[in-house]
C-alpha cells in the first residue's frame, strides 16, 4: 500500500477514534451532570471537566457500589470502640469494638490491649462483675449476650435476648442482668444463675440505655424513640422504671418534646437521675436553623424523690452541641460529664449548679428553662474537645479518670477529672482513620458541617436509620410534610426523596442539602465523595427480626406473600396490574423506583404522586407514608386506602390483612431476593 | 557530567526567579497596614459610621514592626484621602475607601499588594466606605443615603471583587458600617437606627445575601460602639466602645461568639486616654490605636492578654489608627449558600410565642398584630390563640411589627426594622430580638391558616436603588 493511502487510512481511523472518544467523553460528562447536577459550586461550578476531576468517576463507580469489586480493598480493620466498663480495681478496661465484633481488655497500667475476645455481631455494651471474673457483652445484631470468662479470655455461654440488645446492667447481687432490647422495645431480665432469660418486660420505643440506682432498688431504661402519639403531636419518650426487687415495671414516665435518650446515670445519693436527650422541632416549620429552630440538645433530670422532670439545655445561643450520648457522674456527685458524639466534645457540668437551677425552676424563678439557650452558662463549666464521635464513657472507681470511647478515631481518651485535661490516649487499632469511607463515616456523624454545629446526619438518622419523625421542610410551612426515611442499604433504590427529585446521593447531599438543610458551606468534592461512599456502600440493615437469614417463611408469611403477589380479588375479579402490590413493589428492593398517585396525598401536599418506597426491612421504619400519617402498616389499608388506590386490599379479611403484614414484616435485605 | 554553561544558566535562572519572587512581595508577613492623618486633623477622627467620612488627607501606610527605625511606606500616595484598609483572606489584596480628589465621594478601591496598584471598585454619587472581603472573594461595604424626612443613613452592599453584581443587602432605616466577617460566614456590622432616631448602635449579623439579618449583640447601656468588632480564632469578639456618660472614656470590650450575653468582659479601659480601633493578632495580643491624652496623637500599641500595652509605632505628627496586620487569617469564614430565588419576589415569616409569654398573657382575645412600614401601618390582623402569626411580605420591604391590645395600646414591640429577601424564610420566637429561646415543639396555629399577605401600601422609601449604584464597567487603575 502506498504511503499516502496508509496516511489516509490512519487519518480516517484517527478521526473515527476522536469522534468516538469525544462522543463517549461527552456522554460521560452528560451522565455526570445528570447524577450530580448542581452539586459542585464555587470556582468550578461552570467547568464540567473541573467538576469531574473533583467528584471523581472512580469514587462513584467503586465505593458507592454496595457489592463493588473495589470495596474488598477498602480499609476494614476498624475497632470502633462503642461502650466501656472498668474493673473495680481500676486495672482493666473493657471495650466493645462495634465494627470488629470483639471485646477488648485493656491493661490500664500499660495502656495495652491484653486480650481481644470475639463475641457476637455488633457488640454494644459491656458490664463486668465486681470480682472482675466475668464480662457480659450485648450483641446487638445477634440478639444475645456473650458471657466472657475474663481470665481465660474466651466468650463462653451465649444467652438469647430480645431483638437488638444494647445497654445492660447487673443488679447489686449480680443475680440478674437487665438488658435493653432496642429493636423489640423490651427489657430482658436474665437469671444469671440459670443462664437464661427469665422474663421480658415491655419498655418504651427503642430502649437503649439502662442503669441501676445506687441503692440497687430500681432500674431505669431510657428510650431513643417516642411512644405512639397523636399525629402532629410532639414526641414524648419513655423512661421505664423497674422495681429491682420484684423485677416488674413500676412506672412509665415520659419526657415531653424529647427523644434519642441514649444513656442514664444517677447521683451517688440516688435522688436524681440524668439522661441525655434531643429536643426535636419537627412540628415547627424548618424556616431556619438559627436559635434552635431545628433541634436542641439537653440533659434530662428526674427527681426520684418528687417525680419532677427537667430538661436543661446543653447548647448556647450561637453554638450547639449535637447528639449527646453518654452521661457520667463523679462518685462525689459534684460533676457530670456528657459526651457529644456529633460535636466531638465533652461537656462538664457542675451538679451543685444544676441543683440550684432546678430549685429556681421549682420556685418559678426560671420559666421556659428547656428552651432557654442562655441557661447552660449556669451549670456548664467546660467544653473539652475529643476525637471523632465520642460515645460511651466510664468513670474510674475513684472518680479521678474518665475513659471515653472515641469511636471513629479508634481511641480511648483518658480525661483527668481533676484538671479536666485529656491526659493520654489508648490506641485501639492501627487502621487508617483518614481512609475515604472512614472519613465519610466521620462526616456523617459530625455536626461541624451544619450552621453553628446544629446537627449531624446522625441527628435525624440515628444509627444510620431514621428517627421516626416527620419534618416540615417545605418552603410554605405546613405543606409537603416529610417523613424521614432510612439510610440503610440505599444502593439500587435511586431516585431519592419522597418526590423522587434526587437521582443520586451526590445530589441528595450536595448543594441543595447545604442550602436548605445544613445552611452552611457545602461539602468539598473530596468530602462529598467520602460521605456518599459511606452512605451508599457501608450502611446495612440489622438482621430482620421476623425472618432470619436463610429461614423459611412461616405459614402466615407464606399466605401473605401470595396475597402480595395475587392477581385476583377474593371474589375472583382480576386486579389490574397497576393495582397489584408487586407491580410497584417488585423485589429485590420492592420498589419500581417510580412515582405513583396512590391516593395518599392530602390537601396540604403540592403534588399527588410519590416515589414508591423500598420495602426492605420495612418493619423497622414506622411511621409510614410520605408524611408519617400511618402509625402501623395495618393503617395503610384500614385507614388510608378507601378507594383501593394503594393496591386493591379492601376485599381482604382481617386475617388476610394480618398475613399480608406478616409477609411485609419479613422482607429482609435486598441481597436475599436477587 | 553537565556542561558548565548549563549549570550557570540554571543558577542564573534560579537567582532571577527568587529575586523576582522577593520583589513581588512588596509587603511581607507581619507588616502592619494602617490609616494615618496629620496630628492637627481631629475632624472625623473619633467619629463612627458616617462621621468618619469627614476625615481629610488621610493616608494608608505600611510599617514593619521588626524594623521600627525604618520609614513608613505610603500606599495611597495618589489619593486625596484613604482609610479603612482590610486585607483579603490570602493577604494578597487590600481593599479600602478612598477618594482621588478632595471633592470626590468616598469610593471603594482594591490594591494588589504585589505591585501596589489600586483599582476602583465602585463609582457612584454616594460615599461608599468600610469595605471587607467576603469568603467568596467578593466584598461588602457601606454606601450612604439621604432623605429629607428620614435622615441620613448607610446601606450595606455586596459585590464581586471587580465591582460587578452589586446588591444592597440591608433594607432598614439604619446606618450600617464597620463590617467584618464572622467565622460562620455572616457579616457583622455596626448598625444604628436613624429613623425614628436613636443613639444606640448595636451589632447586626446577616448572611451575605441579606437574609437572616438580626441583632447579634446589643451594646450595654451607656456605651456606644466606635470600632469594627473583630472575631478571633478562639471565637472571642473584640471591639472598642465609648462610654456615653463620659465622652472621652473608651474601653476594649470582649464577648464570646457562642454566648454573647453571658460573656461580656472589659479587657482594657483607656482611663483618661482614648482607644480608636483594634485588631486581634494570632498570638492572642491586640493591636490597638490609642492615645494617652486627648492632646496626644494616636499611636499603635500592642495590648497583651494581661492588659499591659507597649508602643509599636508612635509619631507625634500623625494619628495612626485602623491597624491590620499581614499574618495568616485566624479562620476562613464559611461560604454560606444562598436560598434566594428570582422565582419569588417575597419572603415569609413565622412567629411563635414563648411558653412563658403564653402563660403570662393568658389570652390574646382582641389583640392585633400591626405591620408598619415607613409611612405608617401597612397591615393589621388578629392574633391567633397561641400568639403565632405567618406573613408573606414583598421582598426588601422595611417593616416593624408590634402587638396591640383591644384598646390599641402597644403591648409588644415595635420591633427594629426588619425585611425579607426574595425567597427568604424567617422564624422568630417571642419578641426579644436577641432570640435567646428556641421554639417549643408545637405546630404553630398560624400555619394551619393561609399566610397573611402584607399589603405594602406605601412603597418603601429606602432611597437606595441598585441602578443608582451602577459601577464603572471597568475600573481604572491608579496611575
Amino acid at each position: 500500500m502506498k504511503m499516502s493511502n496508509r496516511l489516509i487510512i490512519l487519518l480516517i481511523l484517527g478521526v473515527l477514534l476522536f469522534l468516538m472518544g469525544y462522543r463517549g467523553y461527552n456522554w460521560s460528562l452528560d451522565h455526570y451532570e445528570y447524577m450530580t447536577i448542581g452539586q459542585v459550586t464555587g470556582d468550578i461550578a461552570n467547568d464540567r471537566e473541573a467538576k469531574i476531576a473533583a467528584l471523581k468517576c472512580m469514587s462513584c463507580h467503586t465505593y458507592t457500589q454496595r457489592d463493588g469489586f473495589f470495596l474488598q480493598f477498602a480499609e476494614k480493620d476498624y475497632t470502633s470502640p462503642y461502650n466501656l466498663a472498668v474493673s473495680s480495681d481500676n486495672r482493666r478496661l473493657f471495650v466493645t469494638g462495634q465494627e470488629s465484633n470483639a471485646l477488648y481488655i485493656v491493661d490500664l497500667a500499660s495502656d495495652r490491649i491484653i486480650s481481644k475476645i470475639p463475641v457476637g455481631d455488633y457488640p454494644h455494651s459491656v458490664a463486668v462483675s465486681r470480682d472482675g471474673q466475668k464480662a457480659y457483652v450485648t450483641n446487638q445484631w445477634s440478639n444475645s449476650v456473650s458471657v466472657v470468662d475474663v481470665d481465660n479470655g474466651t466468650a463462653g455461654k451465649t444467652i438469647k435476648t430480645g431483638g437488638g440488645p444494647a445497654g445492660l446492667v447487673l443488679d447489686h447481687d449480680e443475680e440478674f442482668l437487665y438488658v435493653a432490647n432496642t429493636y423489640t422495645s423490651d427489657i430482658s431480665v436474665i437469671d444469671l444463675n440459670q443462664g437464661v432469660e427469665s422474663k421480658r418486660l415491655r419498655a418504651g420505643n427503642y430502649p437503649t440505655g439502662i442503669n441501676i440506682s445506687p441503692d440497687g432498688r430500681q432500674v431505669l431504661a431510657v428510650s431513643q424513640r417516642s411512644v405512639l402519639v397523636e399525629y402532629r403531636d410532639p414526641p414524648k419518650t419513655e423512661i421505664t422504671v423497674i422495681d429491682a426487687g420484684t423485677r416488674r415495671v413500676r412506672q412509665r414516665i415520659h419526657f415531653e418534646e424529647a427523644h434519642i435518650m441514649e444513656k442514664v446515670d444517677f447521683s451517688p445519693s440516688g435522688d436524681l437521675a440524668f439522661t441525655t436527650l434531643v429536643r426535636p422541632k419537627n412540628l415547627v416549620p424548618a424556616v431556619q436553623v438559627e436559635s434552635g429552630w431545628m433541634m436542641t440538645f439537653a440533659l434530662g433530670v428526674i427527681s426520684l424523690e418528687t417525680g419532677s422532670m427537667y430538661q436543661l439545655p446543653l447548647d448556647e445561643p450561637n453554638m450547639f452541641y449535637a447528639d449527646p450520648f453518654d452521661v457520667r457522674i463523679t462518685p462525689d456527685g459534684k460533676q457530670a460529664f456528657i459526651s457529644h458524639s456529633g460535636g466531638d466534645y465533652i461537656s462538664v457540668l457542675d451538679i451543685d449548679k444544676v441543683r440550684e437551677v432546678i430549685q429556681q425552676i421549682d420556685e418559678g424563678l426560671i420559666l421556659n428553662a428547656e428552651n432557654d439557650l442562655m441557661l447552660s452558662e449556669a451549670y456548664i463549666t467546660k467544653r473539652i474537645p475529643t476525637g471523632s464521635n465520642p460515645k460511651g464513657m466510664v468513670m474510674s472507681p475513684d472518680g479521678n479518670r474518665l475513659y471515653i470511647a472515641e469511636r471513629l478515631t479508634d481511641r480511648i481518651g483518658v480525661l483527668n477529672t481533676q484538671t479536666l485535661e485529656l491526659e493520654r490516649m489508648i490506641t485501639m487499632s492501627s487502621a487508617d482513620q483518614q481512609a475515604l469511607l472512614r472519613r465519610g463515616q466521620q462526616l456523617f456523624n459530625n455536626s461541624g458541617r451544619t450552621f453553628q454545629n446544629q446537627y449531624s446526619c446522625y441527628s435525624c438518622h440515628p444509627n444510620d436509620h431514621e428517627d421516626g419523625l416527620t419534618y416540615d421542610m417545605d418552603f410554605y410551612p405546613g405543606e409537603d410534610l416529610s417523613n424521614v426515611q432510612t439510610l440503610r442499604e440505599l444502593a439500587g433504590t435511586s431516585p431519592f426523596k419522597w418526590n423522587g427529585n434526587n437521582v443520586s446521593i451526590y445530589m441528595q447531599c450536595g448543594m441543595r442539602f447545604s442550602t436548605f438543610v445544613t445552611r452552611t458551606e457545602a461539602f468539598s468534592p473530596e468530602d462529598l465523595n467520602a460521605l456518599v461512599g459511606y452512605i451508599t456502600s457501608q450502611i446495612q440493615h440489622p438482621p430482620n427480626l421476623y425472618r432470619g437469614p436463610g429461614e423459611e417463611l412461616t405459614e402466615a408469611q407464606r399466605r401473605g406473600k401470595e396475597l402480595f403477589e395475587r392477581t385476583r380479588t377474593n371474589d375472583g375479579r382480576m386486579i389490574a396490574e397497576i393495582d397489584q402490590c408487586i407491580t410497584c413493589h417488585p423485589p429485590p428492593h420492592f420498589t419500581d423506583r417510580l412515582k405513583h398517585d396512590v391516593g395518599t396525598a392530602t390537601d396540604r401536599d403540592n403534588h399527588t404522586e410519590f416515589l414508591t418506597p423500598h420495602l426492605n426491612n420495612i418493619y423497622e421504619s414506622a411511621p409510614y407514608l410520605h408524611d408519617g400519617r400511618a402509625n402501623t402498616l395495618e393503617e395503610l389499608w384500614t385507614i388510608y386506602n378507601d378507594d383501593d388506590l394503594h393496591g386493591v386490599a379492601n376485599d381482604m379479611t382481617k386475617d388476610q390483612l394480618n398475613d399480608l403484614i406478616e409477609y411485609l414484616l419479613s422482607i429482609g435485605s435486598a441481597e436475599y431476593y436477587k | 557530567m553537565y556542561k558548565k554553561g548549563t549549570v550557570i544558566f540554571i543558577l542564573i535562572f534560579a537567582a532571577v526567579y527568587i529575586g523576582m519572587s522577593l520583589l513581588n512581595r512588596s509587603l511581607p508577613d507581619e507588616h502592619i497596614i494602617m490609616t494615618r492623618v496629620s496630628a492637627d486633623s481631629e475632624s472625623g477622627l473619633m467619629g463612627t459610621g458616617m462621621e468618619k467620612l469627614e476625615l481629610q488627607n488621610a493616608q494608608i501606610v505600611s510599617f514593619d514592626p521588626k524594623k521600627p527605625e525604618s520609614s513608613l511606606k505610603i500606599l495611597t500616595k495618589n489619593f486625596a484621602s484613604a482609610m479603612s484598609p482590610e486585607l483579603s483572606l490570602d493577604n494578597r489584596q487590600l481593599v479600602f475607601s478612598g477618594k482621588k480628589d478632595i471633592d470626590d465621594n468616598w469610593q471603594i478601591w482594591m490594591m494588589n499588594l504585589n505591585n501596589l496598584r489600586a483599582t476602583q471598585i465602585t463609582d457612584n454619587g454616594r460615599d461608599c466606605f468600610d469595605p471587607v472581603f467576603l469568603p467568596d472573594d467578593g466584598i461588602a461595604f457601606s454606601c450612604t443615603w439621604q432623605d429629607e424626612r428620614l435622615g441620613n443613613g448607610s446601606t450595606l452592599y455586596t459585590a464581586n471583587a471587580d465591582g460587578s453584581d452589586l446588591n444592597a443587602v440591608t433594607f432598614h432605616l439604619h446606618t450600617d458600617h464597620s463590617s467584618t466577617m464572622l467565622h460562620d460566614g455572616r457579616i457583622l456590622s455596626v448598625s444604628q437606627k436613624v429613623y425614628p432616631e436613636t443613639d444606640i448602635s448595636n451589632l447586626l449579623a446577616l448572611r451575605p445575601d441579606g437574609t437572616k439579618s438580626g441583632l447579634f449583640y446589643d451594646i450595654p447601656d451607656g456605651y456606644q460602639i466606635i470600632s469594627k468588632a473583630r472575631e478571633t480564632i478562639e471565637n472571642k469578639i473584640f471591639f472598642v466602645a465609648k462610654n456615653q456618660q463620659n465622652g472621652l472614656s473608651t474601653a476594649v470590650l470582649q464577648f464570646s461568639y457562642n454566648n454573647p450575653y453571658n460573656s461580656k468582659r472589659t479587657v482594657y479601659s483607656s482611663g483618661g486616654g482614648q482607644i480608636h480601633s483594634l485588631y486581634p493578632m494570632n498570638d492572642g495580643n491586640l493591636l490597638i490605636s490609642y492615645r494617652e491624652n486627648v492632646s496626644d496623637t494616636h499611636g499603635i500599641y500592642m495590648l497583651n492578654q494581661q492588659g499591659e500595652s507597649e508602643p509599636v509605632h508612635i509619631d507625634g505628627s500623625y494619628h495612626f489608627f485602623e491597624p491590620v496586620i499581614i499574618e495568616e487569617k485566624p479562620f476562613i469564614p464559611r461560604k454560606l449558600p444562598s436560598a434566594l430565588t428570582d422565582a419569588r419576589n417575597f419572603g415569609i415569616m413565622v412567629f411563635v410565642e414563648t411558653p412563658q409569654a403564653l402563660a403570662e398573657t393568658g389570652s390574646f382575645e382582641g389583640h392585633k398584630i400591626q405591620v408598619m412600614g415607613v409611612n405608617g401601618i401597612m397591615d393589621e390582623f388578629p392574633v391567633l390563640q397561641d400568639g403565632s402569626f405567618y406573613i408573606r411580605v414583598d421582598e426588601k420591604t422595611p417593616m416593624r411589627i408590634q402587638r396591640v391590645n383591644q384598646d390599641d395600646e402597644v403591648v409588644k414591640g415595635p420591633t427594629s426594622w426588619l425585611w425579607l429577601m426574595n425567597g427568604e424564610r424567617r422564624g422568630f420566637t417571642g419578641w426579644d430580638e436577641r432570640q435567646l429561646n428556641s421554639p417549643a415543639n408545637r405546630v404553630p396555629e398560624a400555619i394551619n391558616h393561609p399566610y397573611v399577605e402584607i399589603s405594602v401600601l406605601d412603597s418603601p422609601v429606602l432611597v437606595i436603588q441598585n441602578d443608582e449604584h451602577a459601577l464603572s464597567e471597568a475600573g481604572y487603575e491608579n496611575e
